[in-house]
């Protein structure tokens, strides 16, 4: 019903309607002279009917000889559209730009998303795919996605073993496999243990192969076997195995900040400067940004059911460092945040369940409950191995 | 040279026999009737339409009958039908 409404509409059709003469005779000379007529209604004498407006003209004939008069009430289609706003050199213009434009775009990245991280954040993610000529506004026959995919194992070998880049639609989806906690890329490859790296309460061991060394609850010190790579068989002897898994351990960490001379702080100002953002491109909306100042950018993106477009406003203020007296509280923050990145940075794969600061002069202490990954594999010397590092 | 009015006519019984002079009527419903092999509208307003199919006349009687669809045998009534007559 769809195809016939678009049908009649790209061949133009009118609504007449019909006076005095036979009714009947009239419908019976059109469908006999081949003319099309749909929805024909009679409302107290008077015919309405649709048909195409190439068949109106052999309508004429029809009327006449039915001894009715035709009068068009309705103009409807593409002709008439084009007829109707000849002089408007402004509609053809933009609907050229338009299919122009959405072939463009089409043919475009508009969003970069990352599936299967745990680890890894996606803010780097994003960045790296960036940098290797992923992102919003690029061509997507530009991209090769093996190569993509292969430059990005390289670069994440430590972390990721396994990427696909899928173009689907106008989205750059990037699907990535981390590694486990132990890092079984880089695992020896020859007859080794897992030992405890530092003090530390287990609270949960997933072994991968050799013998757990430990239980859960059981508290360790650095150094403690934890999987055993030496298995006893039936018969007496002894196998070296490669021993692999995970081991997460509760363990306290402290953390020192000096905050003598943090009396200087950033402070967002009311001069913001507004940029327009459009694939990448920003176009600023009055304003200047010089080089060597300070900003802080807030960002907002059209978002259409959870997706966010390429294509947004960026709210930028200016920043002004003077000196500011700051309080206890605000000390505190900003040593939390130097402990988080710091953190963050040494840690990657630590989660902080509870945590204390202690102010001690010019000094604040944190106190953290943190879960790590506990375990290191360390090589189990042999006769075999001595020899060959002889 | 034309066909004889006896052989006319056994032709004529024999696609009766088959059902092809007949016209097919199709109802959905009390909205809408499909005529398949009418010849001609006879008489048409809002409250009836009657049709010429041959060698049977069928009037479709109703409130705000309208002709959906026309071609030269089909035809398609919309509207509020309330009885459908084969003696007319």
């Amino acid at each position: 019903m769809i195809v016939t409404k678009i049908i009649r509409l790209l061949r133009g059709y009118v609504l007449f309607s019909a006076f005095g003469g036979f009714n009947e005779r009239l419908v019976n000379l059109c469908v006999e002279s081949g003319i099309t007529l749909w929805d024909v209604c009679v409302n107290g004498g008077v015919v309405h009917a649709y048909t195409y407006a190439s068949d109106y003209f052999k309508l004429r004939h029809a009327a006449r000889a039915a001894g009715a008069r035709i009068k068009i009430c309705q103009k409807r289609g593409l002709g008439f559209f084009i007829k109707r706003h000849r002089q408007r050199i402004g509609f053809p213009v933009g609907a050229f730009v338009f299919i122009l434009l959405i072939y463009l775009l089409s043919t475009m990245i508009w969003t970069v998303s990352i599936e299967g991280n745990v680890r890894l954040y996606e803010d780097d993610m994003v960045r790296l795919l960036s940098s290797l000529g992923v992102s919003p506004g690029v061509f997507k026959s530009h991209i090769d996605t093996d190569d993509v995919e292969q430059q990005l194992t390289v670069l994440l070998e430590d972390s990721v073993y396994w990427t696909s880049l899928n173009i689907e639609g106008s989205c750059a989806k990037l699907e990535i496999r981390e590694l486990p906690g132990i890092k079984l890329k880089q695992s020896l490859g020859s007859p080794c243990n897992v030992v405890a790296d530092f003090d530390g309460v287990i609270v949960g061991m997933s072994v991968l192969g050799g013998k757990a060394g430990v239980k859960t609850g059981s508290a360790v010190r650095r150094g403690d076997l934890l999987i055993s790579g030496v298995i006893e068989n039936k018969d007496a002897t002894t196998s070296l195995y490669e021993a692999m898994g995970e081991a997460v351990a509760m363990h306290t960490r402290e953390f020192s900040i000096d905050i003598y001379g943090r009396d200087i702080e950033c402070l967002l100002t009311d001069e913001t400067v507004y940029r327009v953002g459009f694939f990448g491109l920003e176009l600023p909306l009055g304003g200047r940004t010089e080089d060597g100042e300070s900003f802080f950018c807030r960002e907002l993106r059209l978002n259409i059911g959870g997706v966010e477009l390429p294509a947004g406003l960026s709210k930028i203020y200016r920043l002004s460092t003077q000196p500011v007296q700051l309080d206890e509280e605000r000390l505190s923050l900003i040593a939390l945040s130097e402990f988080f990145m710091e953190r963050n940075q040494k840690f990657k794969n630590t989660a902080v369940i509870s945590q204390s600061v202690v102010r001690e002069g010019d000094k604040i202490s944190f106190n953290a409950r943190c879960l790590d990954y506990i375990g290191v594999q360390k090589e189990i010397i042999t006769q075999e191995n001595t020899d060959i590092s002889q | 040279m034309g066909k004889s009015l006896l052989e006319r006519l056994g032709e004529d019984s024999e696609l009766i026999a088959e059902g092809r002079l007949l016209p097919r009527v199709e109802l959905n419903g009390n909205t809408e009737a499909v005529v398949d092999g009418y010849k001609s509208i006879i008489e048409y307003d809002c409250a009836v339409v009657r049709l010429d199919c041959g060698r049977l006349r069928v009037r479709f009687c109703g409130d705000g009958l309208s002709i959906r669809n026309l071609t030269l045998e089909r035809l398609a009534i919309s509207g509020c039908i309330t009885g459908v007559d084969f003696s007319c």
